[in-house]
């Protein structure tokens, strides 16, 4: 053997040591990852107890239609005649007139169920998500409006620019199997 | 007139707010049922399993093309493929690149949300660079897809420059930890440049970016690749020790350098002759005075990172309030402006607990931030002195070989050999000739 053959069988070991070493860094790296690693794939989504309704939910998302939207809560709707989530604040008359309603893409759809009686829905497809009728309701009426992302038009970021700049930490990481946060709660 | 006694008495006068605006239980008609909104789900939990399932097929595959088929057009094929699947289809996040952000964090965030797929997401390219080299970059990597496919002229740019221009992934890859263990930032997820050709829609400044990127990418080949990428830095690290490798030429190698023309990233060596005596004393004396004066170097490094720990901070959101008091108190009042409205029940913190908490936890992260400047510019100056002193050390190298930690596996290397033109014409002869 000469010197040449023991330069490249030395180097080859030095390179086999090397692998090894980067094999057991990379196993014990993802193992200890693995370990620490919850199992279900999680999603944002708005803790609507913690949302303060500020509206930034419409300009911040990186989508140019927000993926946030209104929901109403059944449950806690007190079908109003004069619904703060419909109508503008300092309405006298409450007819839908346009220059009446509260949404700035009409989004909100009010019909009469029964006599005095107003049934309230969100067009899911004109909502921009701007929580104006979230806000209106919980300062004055019973509270049963709130914003939830909706799963099949959310891009799920990594770095979602709702959760950086919520004022009040109310994105939350959500299990992918049970994505929604319902308001609970009766009237 | 409805705003002015809530706000005076705040939660418990229920009874007043029923009066003012409040309604009580309505007689429902009979038979009434409210209209349903829908909740529609994300992608099936199974999907997260088939993209991982994707991913090591892709990855497979991308190792034989590259080792074994040698075709640049089914490369690049698989390139196009992974920019759809993973990119356009799936979105993009996470990426293997992001989940950098997202492991740092759950490494010194407990509370962090890891989930197992990130893991895998991770993991995956890892371990492949050690068997087959960056097999990731060039075939599944949606990002390095997006570079390549544009490609139209790889200008050539001069090693040193190509080196020194590198400390560029370095320092982006000690943001991206720094900012993720610091509780910061997704520094990475927030300046992807190329996250909009996925969404093809975004602010504006991602289309500033991403379109500059794209611009730059035309002719220059891979510039976020080679000069940004952190994870590339794993990779190049990985890559290096790698089992296999790409071989330009099918078995012998003229050095007739066509490969090395052809490598739009500079991945290629060329042959090293062993250095005059001469030459080697110098290097050897040049390798000395490093080593002496490294450790002045890395105190330097770490004077420089300690100065620019306000530049750190300014970019921080927890320490932006120390910096940035106005800005701070902009974020506080975003959009329109109105005061936050009552909250629905009394559960968890409130804001103004939040904020209370928040000097504390400011000057806590200012510490760090002001020690992590320190230990990024020092451990950047070792870096950039480490890569002088391996200038110096002469490394043997009879043909054109693609270098393990650069390449990016893209397959034009081989599609210029010579001697693979003659394999390729004459396996097709023997396939004449054997006849249908």
């Amino acid at each position: 053997m000469n010197r040449g053959q023991q330069d490249q069988s030395r180097r080859e070991f030095l390179r086999e040591c090397l692998w090894c070493g980067g094999l057991a860094f990379l196993g014990a790296t993802g193992a200890s990852l693995a370990a620490r690693a919850g199992k279900t794939e999680l999603v944002w989504q708005i803790d609507p107890v913690k949302c303060p309704g500020c509206g930034d939910c419409e300009p911040l998302c990186v989508k140019s239609v927000s993926a946030v939207k209104a929901y109403r809560a059944y449950e806690r709707c007190g079908y109003c005649r004069l619904c703060h989530g419909y109508f503008r604040p300092g309405t006298k008359d409450p007819t839908p007139a346009v220059e009446n309603r509260l949404c700035p893409n009409d989004a909100m759809v009010r019909k009469e169920i029964a006599d005095g009686v107003f049934e309230y829905e969100v067009d899911e497809s004109r909502c921009i998500g701007c929580g104006r009728c979230v806000d209106r309701c919980r300062r004055s009426g019973n509270g049963a409006m709130y914003l939830q992302v909706r799963q099949d038009l959310c891009l799920h970021c990594n770095d979602c620019a709702l959760a950086r700049r919520c004022p009040e930490k109310a994105m939350v990481r959500q299990p992918l199997e049970s994505p929604y946060l319902h308001l609970k709660g009766s009237r | 007139m409805i705003r002015f006694p809530l706000f005076l008495f705040g939660l418990p006068l229920g009874g007043v707010a029923a009066e003012l605006g409040r309604c009580a239980t309505p007689n429902l008609p009979p038979g009434y049922v409210s209209p349903m909104q829908s909740f529609p789900a994300a992608r099936a939990a199974s999907w997260n399993v088939i993209d991982l399932l994707v991913l090591a097929a892709v990855l497979g595959l991308g190792a034989w093309l590259v080792l074994k088929v040698r075709r640049r057009r089914w490369i690049a094929g698989l390139m196009a493929f992974s920019f759809f699947y993973f990119g356009v289809l799936k979105g993009g996040c996470v990426c293997p690149v992001g989940a950098v952000d997202n492991v740092t964090r759950a490494f010194f965030d407990d509370g962090f949300p890891l989930s197992l797929s990130v893991v895998v997401l991770f993991m995956a390219p890892l371990l492949t660079a050690l068997f087959f080299g960056r097999i990731f970059c060039g075939a599944a990597c949606p990002l390095g897809a997006v570079q390549d496919l544009v490609l139209v002229k790889g200008l050539k740019i001069p090693e040193p420059v190509e080196k020194a221009l590198r400390i560029g992934a370095y320092l982006s890859l000690g943001l991206v930890l720094f900012y993720a263990a610091t509780g910061g930032l997704l520094l990475l997820c927030r300046y992807d440049p190329f996250v909009v050709c996925f969404w093809r829609e975004g602010f504006s400044r991602m289309w500033v970016l991403g379109g500059g990127a794209l611009l730059l990418s035309l002719f220059v080949g891979r510039p976020f690749c080679r000069f940004l990428c952190p994870y590339g830095i794993l990779l190049r690290a990985v890559g290096r020790l790698s089992r296999a490798r790409v071989s330009i030429a099918p078995a012998d190698c003229n050095n007739c350098g066509l490969c090395a023309q052809a490598c739009p990233f500079g991945a290629i060596k060329r042959p090293a002759p062993e250095p005059m005596p001469a030459e080697k004393q110098r290097a050897r004396r040049r390798l000395r005075v490093l080593l002496l004066t490294m450790p002045a170097a890395v105190a330097a490094g770490v004077c420089v990172g300690l100065w620019f720990d306000a530049a750190f901070g300014r970019l921080h959101p927890v320490s932006q309030q120390m910096h940035r008091p106005a800005a701070a108190k902009a974020a506080e009042t975003p959009g329109r402006k109105m005061e936050p409205s009552r909250r629905l029940t009394a559960l968890g913190p409130s804001a103004a607990q939040a904020r209370d908490a928040a000097p504390v936890r400011t000057e806590v992260t200012n510490e760090w931030i002001h020690r992590g400047g320190g230990i990024l510019g020092g451990a950047l100056m070792l870096i950039g002195w480490l890569k002088l002193v391996a200038e110096c050390i002469h490394w043997r190298r009879g043909t054109h070989e693609a270098d393990r930690a650069g390449c990016f596996a893209c397959g034009r290397c081989f599609a210029i050999c010579p001697f693979e033109q003659e394999r390729r014409a004459g396996r097709a002869a023997f396939r004449n000739a054997i006849g249908p």
